[in-house]
């Protein structure tokens, strides 16, 4: 079994490559580790089983929730339970077979995400983007490239690595960007047009759980009327209230010129759908609650 | 004589006291003890020019000026992530590949710099397994020393006995690689043996595998940000390659090391179109500065006739049996290196050896390789005794990891005791050989 600080040592990388990459890439490079890590598992067939519950245990307990994850594994769970019969690379076989087929749904889901989202990038446009979110960064780039809109993007520096897909992007695609920090955007407000954010999930309570200091720029972007654009795909509507998404908090302590600090700090924020002005799925524009 | 000698040897101790505590920089150390010479007028600054190695500068300075410019181009850092993944997470592949890639690179490349690229790596991989960084991160510094012995560039000690004795890159080869492959071998079978559990294939543990995929996913995605300029790698590749060539080549070309390293070097800046600032930045030179200032003050003990009397009454005192002389200068070499710094003490080793080699000739240059794996291997004693341990330990405790020196040494003496029984037994297998 593992132990409590085995799985934090998971939690705490899947946080940080969620950070960095954003949930739906982190959801695709989980899905494809489980697939690898399946095929590579060397044990007898009665402790296949005992081990896919408890890496799926692990997987649904992640702090935060990777609630896309969590729904295809939960899926693949129940689909494995009238396949798990037969030798150990049968068995294998299967499993990561079922993994791929979850793969390639929810890879489809994020191309179609990225078709809505560059289908509302306008001429004209001078979007904010503060998210690393692979899709928001791929609609830059069919929006530029594919549909041929003239456009500006205000991207917002966090910490280097998390800005770093964003304007490794709008680089390579020549698309014209100013980065500034996050704390500067009052000095743009005038001339913004929209505000791309995407999300970790969508709770029952209307909270969505978004990247850290998106909350800021939503609360900032809807005070003054900047539309604020929430792309997020279907698998990411949790059954469970915010309080149920296992949002990480963590107490550190730092001791600069003789005073020592102690500071808590949350691993994600949270914004309330009535903030959202448009709220995009894979299936399109969803009419908010 | 004595009455004469005891300036330098006071202002050599006392040198040599203020870097062993720590208590000034290096090089600011050697330079004030130099300058104290002067200004007492033991020697002048005409002796003083005589007494500098500049083949050793000339070497040391190409090398790092090569080593600046690939380390630019990424190279090392995309070979040690390959390596990561190649690893599949397996923590005894791991310490393998990990440990076999840093010894080769330490060949060529100076020690810190390899420990500098592969640590930060090592530790996210084994952090982010859950294992124990601290047993892979140094058996990692103690291959980038046992590496470092096999060529004439691949540790400063082995630079000044190269040039200083005039042995070649390849005599180096010949008689140092099977030392130091057979003790880096014994080294890993040691952590392996002495660890045995920490380093369990993680085979039969899906959520292990699971998580070892995805943290070498993530670190592809920190490590491999840089862009790759292939053209600019190429060219630094192949300027590393005709250097290396050149050295091998020495007894056709007559060229030295010095000259060779110096000369690519140079083009290597022309041809990359490297801003020369920004490279020289990296070159090191307080080292330079303490090389040069040890060189000086060196000199001016061997002018007073301390070294002659150092070698006389000490060294010459167990005898003239080449076995005994062989052994006792590697046992004291190492012992020593594992507490002081290695190249102050091989500096001053360098007369005192030439002296024992004047009262009993050793063919084969056997004294000297025994000076060479002595002081080199003889850094891993301690966390102190090379600057690549110290190197990683500052990361160990960056990362959260701190080890102390008596862990440190607990876990690194073992080793280094068995590398030089290993060196012993080859030093005796060279002595029956060719006596």
């Amino acid at each position: 079994m593992k132990t409590v600080t085995d799985n934090q040592t998971l939690y705490h990388l899947i946080r940080d490559y969620m950070q960095a990459m954003g949930t739906s890439r982190t959801t695709i490079v989980a899905l494809q580790s489980y697939i690898d890590a399946v095929r590579r598992l060397d044990c007898n067939e009665s402790d296949f089983k005992p081990l896919m519950l408890e890496l799926n245990q692990v997987i649904k307990s992640a702090e935060p929730k990777i609630v896309s994850l969590t729904h295809l594994i939960e899926e693949f769970e129940a689909e494995m339970e009238t396949h798990s019969m037969g030798s150990l690379d049968q068995i294998k076989e299967r499993t990561a077979e079922l993994l791929t087929q979850k793969l390639k749904r929810f890879e489809t889901d994020t191309l179609k995400l990225t078709r809505h989202c560059a289908d509302r990038i306008e001429t004209g446009d001078f979007i904010i983007a503060s998210s690393p979110t692979a899709y928001i960064c791929d609609a830059f780039a069919v929006a530029h490239k594919e549909l041929s809109r003239s456009f500006r993007v205000l991207a917002l520096k966090q910490d280097f690595l998390r800005t770093r897909e964003l304007v490794k992007t709008l680089e390579h695609h020549q698309i014209p960007y100013e980065l500034i920090p996050q704390y500067n955007l009052s000095h743009y407000l005038g001339q913004t047009t929209k505000l791309f954010i995407s999300a970790v999930s969508v709770t029952t309570d209307q909270k969505a759980v978004t990247g850290l200091g998106t909350a800021n720029v939503v609360s900032i972007c809807h005070a003054h009327n900047v539309p604020v654009y929430l792309f997020v795909e279907s698998l990411k509507f949790s059954h469970t209230p915010l309080s149920d998404q296992h949002i990480y908090r963590e107490e550190t302590e730092t001791k600069e010129s003789n005073i020592t600090f102690h500071m808590t700090t949350y691993s994600n924020d949270f914004v309330g759908m009535h903030r959202v002005d448009h709220l995009i799925t894979e299936n399109g524009e969803k009419p908010q609650q | 004589m004595f009455s004469e000698a005891l300036i330098p040897v006071v202002i050599f101790i006392a040198v040599y006291v203020a870097i062993s505590f720590e208590w000034l920089n290096k090089a600011v150390a050697a330079i004030l003890g130099v300058m104290a010479l002067f200004i007492i007028g033991v020697v002048d600054e005409t002796a003083a020019a005589r007494y500098i190695d500049f083949e050793t500068l000339m070497l040391l300075i190409g090398m790092m000026g090569i080593v600046a410019v690939l380390k630019k181009s990424g190279f090392f850092t995309i070979l040690t992530v390959r390596i990561a993944r190649m690893t599949g997470g397996q923590p005894l592949r791991i310490l393998i590949l990990f440990c076999a890639l840093t010894a080769v690179l330490s060949a060529f490349l100076d020690n810190v710099t390899t420990v500098l690229i592969m640590v930060p790596i090592i530790i996210e991989l084994t952090v982010g397994m859950g294992l124990d960084p601290k047993i892979y991160v140094i058996a990692l510094a103690m291959a980038s020393n046992l590496g470092g012995t096999a060529t004439l560039i691949g540790d400063p000690p082995n630079i000044i006995i190269g040039s200083k004795v005039g042995l070649t890159f390849n005599q180096f080869v010949v008689y140092l690689f099977v030392p130091v492959v057979i003790s880096t071998v014994a080294v890993i079978a040691y952590f392996w043996a002495t660890n045995r559990e920490s380093f369990k294939s993680i085979n039969d543990d899906l959520t292990k595998l699971f998580s070892v995929q995805l943290l070498i996913e993530k670190i592809e995605y920190d490590f491999l940000a840089i862009k790759l300029d292939r053209l600019f790698l190429i060219k630094s590749i192949i300027c590393l390659g005709i250097t290396l060539l050149l050295f091998v080549s020495h007894t056709i070309t007559h060229l030295s090391p010095g000259v060779v390293a110096l000369t690519t070097s140079m083009i290597l800046f022309v041809i990359t179109r490297m801003e020369i600032e920004h490279i020289l930045l990296e070159v090191e030179w307080s080292t330079l500065m303490f090389f040069t200032g040890l060189f000086i003050l060196v000199g001016a003990l061997e002018e007073k006739g301390i070294i002659e009397w150092v070698a006389r009454n000490i060294f010459l005192q167990a005898g003239n049996d080449p076995y005994v002389m062989v052994l006792m200068v590697l046992w004291v070499s190492a012992i020593a290196s594992g507490f002081i710094d290695n190249i102050p003490f091989t500096i001053t080793m360098i007369p005192i050896v030439r002296m024992m080699l004047d009262v009993q000739p050793i063919p084969h240059n056997i004294l000297w390789w025994a000076l060479s794996l002595g002081a080199c291997m003889g850094g891993n004693l301690t966390l102190i005794g090379a600057s690549a341990n110290i190197v990683s330990a500052g990361m160990l405790k960056k990362y959260g990891h701190g080890v102390s020196f008596g862990e440190y040494t607990r876990k690194s003496a073992p080793g280094t005791i068995l590398s030089l029984i290993i060196c012993t037994v080859v030093l005796i297998v060279y002595l029956r050989i060719f006596l």
